[in-house]
């Protein structure tokens, strides 16, 4: 059975390092396992984060699943969009706040 | 450089005030202006700015107008014309406690970040509607402010306003080379600058860099997203999108340096 790794996110989530910065402990290789991001209740993120957190975490290290916990509408929009472009959104689950 | 303000200074009226008229000089005729808005603000900006690192002999003729000439202040103008040794005075404003209707200019370089308009952003939001119109207030600027580090050679500046609880309006402009001779330079040659605007708005021509901004085409899907207008202009020509439209382009043949992108948001 796979690991689950949860990993909190800051209030206010800007470029695309600031991402690789969050998840610079996880491991480079994913596969089978699943990683979820909680946000905390007043978030703002941009495009770039949260599109740097999809690639990274379901392209790049292959996990198996992206749960994005407590996401506001704004998140929510940003991650759809992305993980669109990305194909990766069956492998995406997101829960709203 | 010349520019003689009408009763507007604002996106929509650009290509009746900018000419190339002198090299070497920058004259601002703000004379009858009665309505500047953070479009007309960042492209003063620009100008002022491009006038000091060229060392272009400035002359400024200040509004008319006490409340324009308040706002100029207020949105931090007179910095800029300090800077370029414009020799004019604006008058002082109280900035304690902050209006929270205005982001006022700041400038985006190397050494002033994306992340510095966080705290201006942030401490206005609670003021700007509601949760989805603050998140996308803040990734629209935070993305703008990117790609300004991203492409632009010099410096940038963005300003923002919101107005009466209707409209929320922001504009940012740089003096690089503009998106027509930045697609050039990468191989992506196309016939005009609205081309350009256009193929960069609408396709991803490039990788991403690492840490590079969402671009243009995520940019204009923000606005899009929440019924937004947005306008760019580059290389004398500029492109309206507007939301479930066609690009409109409009060939005017004014000077402007760099790329400038002006957008509105309605409150909701």
């Amino acid at each position: 059975m796979g690991s689950t790794t949860t990993i909190d996110a800051p209030s206010r989530m800007g470029r695309r390092a600031q991402a690789v910065e969050l998840l610079a402990d996880l491991p480079r290789s994913l596969v089978g396992a699943e990683v979820t991001v909680a946000f905390p209740d007043i978030a703002f993120a941009t495009t770039s984060f949260i599109d740097e957190v999809i690639r990274s975490v379901l392209v790049d290290r292959q996990a198996d699943r992206l749960s994005l916990q407590n996401a506001n509408e704004q998140v929510r929009e940003i991650a759809c969009g992305s993980a669109g472009d990305l194909g990766v959104t069956s492998r995406l689950t997101i829960s709203p706040a | 450089m010349l520019l003689r303000a009408g009763k507007y200074l604002t996106q929509d009226y650009l290509h009746r005030v900018l000419q190339d008229r002198h090299p070497d000089e920058l004259t601002l005729d703000l004379t009858d202006a009665q309505f500047v808005n953070p479009a007309g603000l960042v492209v003063l900006a620009v100008l002022l700015d491009m006038a000091a690192a060229e060392e272009w002999f400035t002359e400024v003729e200040l509004p008319r107008s006490d409340d324009v000439q308040k706002y100029l202040s207020r949105m931090g103008l007179q910095e800029l014309l300090d800077a370029a040794e414009a020799k004019c005075l604006l008058p002082q404003v109280r900035h304690h406690p902050p209006n929270l209707r205005f982001v006022p200019l700041q400038r985006f370089d190397s050494s002033h970040p994306a992340e510095d308009i966080c705290d201006l952003v942030l401490a206005r939001l609670d003021a700007w509607g509601d949760g989805i119109l603050q998140g996308t207030l803040y990734n629209a600027l935070i993305e703008l402010g990117l790609n300004i580090e991203e492409h632009a050679q010099e410096s940038g500046f963005v300003a923002a306003q919101c107005y009466k609880q209707q409209t929320v309006s922001l504009a940012v402009g740089d003096f690089g080379v503009g998106i027509h001779g930045s697609l050039a330079a990468a191989g992506h040659p196309f016939p005009t600058p609205a081309d350009a605007i256009i193929k960069a708005v609408t396709t991803r021509l490039s990788a991403k860099e690492k840490d590079g901004g969402a671009g243009l085409p995520e940019i204009q899907r923000i606005f899009d997203r929440h019924k937004g207008r947005m306008t760019i202009v580059s290389g004398g020509e500029s492109v309206r999108f507007r939301p479930g439209s066609a690009p409109r382009p409009s060939v005017s043949g004014y000077p402007s340096p760099g790329t400038f992108l002006f957008g509105e948001l309605p409150w909701r």
